[in-house]
């Protein structure tokens, strides 16, 4: 194998791996959020615990900043 | 609810991704200039190069993904210019320039035969510097800097980088390449 066709072997090996590891923290970071268990999406606010007279939505979420 | 935030999602997965590629690419870097790994060869070049381009590709999909995130609505110089975000100045600011600056020193390469190679080389030790300076841009701004699976994954990256940097550090001059 020529050094040429080596050195491109290694540039699709690592554009392949980084493809991967992208979706791999894209999906774990889909389902932390989907499952509201993202440390950003953290807030929410019951208008169940709130007094009756308010007239807020059901729930609020806030993103952290 | 996380079908809102697709592209805030794609910046946070780009710019963890974009953290462990530079850490890779600064682990090869050091292995190729250190005394522990005895063949050099084009390979260990290769993947040095091919992590530090895929790297600035994750940084630029970091900084671009947030420009359309509605609930943040980054203009172009939120992400490109330092200071001029309200969002987290400091260490938005610390990335935006840990972005250039990786960038800059990255693609140095290329013109590295105008620059002189010598002078390249001294320009591109500061490349580790970059890079610990972003590692504290990602603790200190990053959402998921305080979730296990984040710091676990770094973790195992930087961890041995760090031991490399340290003993790379403490080689005597003239050893190194």
């Amino acid at each position: 194998m020529t050094v040429r066709r080596r050195i491109l072997e290694i540039r699709r090996s690592v554009a392949v791996i980084a493809v991967a590891v992208f979706i791999a923290l894209f999906a774990t970071i889909y389902v932390q959020m989907a499952t509201g268990r993202d440390p950003a999406l953290g807030k929410v606010t019951s208008s169940q615990q709130q007094p009756a007279s308010q007239s807020q939505p059901g729930s609020v979420t806030t993103r952290q900043s | 609810m996380a079908d809102q935030h697709l592209f805030w999602i794609t910046s946070r997965a780009a710019g963890i991704l974009a953290l462990l590629l530079s850490t890779a690419a600064v682990t090869a870097g050091l292995l190729i200039g250190g005394r522990l790994v005895r063949r050099r060869g084009p390979d260990l070049r290769a993947a040095h190069e091919a992590l530090a381009l895929a790297a600035l590709a994750a940084i630029a999909v970091h900084a671009a993904a947030l420009l359309f995130d509605s609930f943040l609505s980054a203009t172009l110089l939120d992400v490109t210019v330092p200071f001029v975000s309200s969002y987290n100045r400091l260490f938005t600011t610390l990335g935006i320039l840990c972005g250039w600056a990786a960038a800059l020193l990255g693609l140095s390469y290329y013109w590295r035969g105008r620059i002189g190679v010598a002078r390249w080389r001294r320009l591109h030790r500061f490349t580790a510097l970059v890079w610990l300076l972003s590692i504290v841009h990602a603790i200190g701004e990053g959402t998921d800097a305080g979730q296990p699976w984040f710091l676990l994954g770094i973790g195992a990256l930087v961890v041995p980088a760090l031991g490399l940097l340290a003993l790379r550090m403490t080689e005597p001059k003239g050893v190194t390449t």
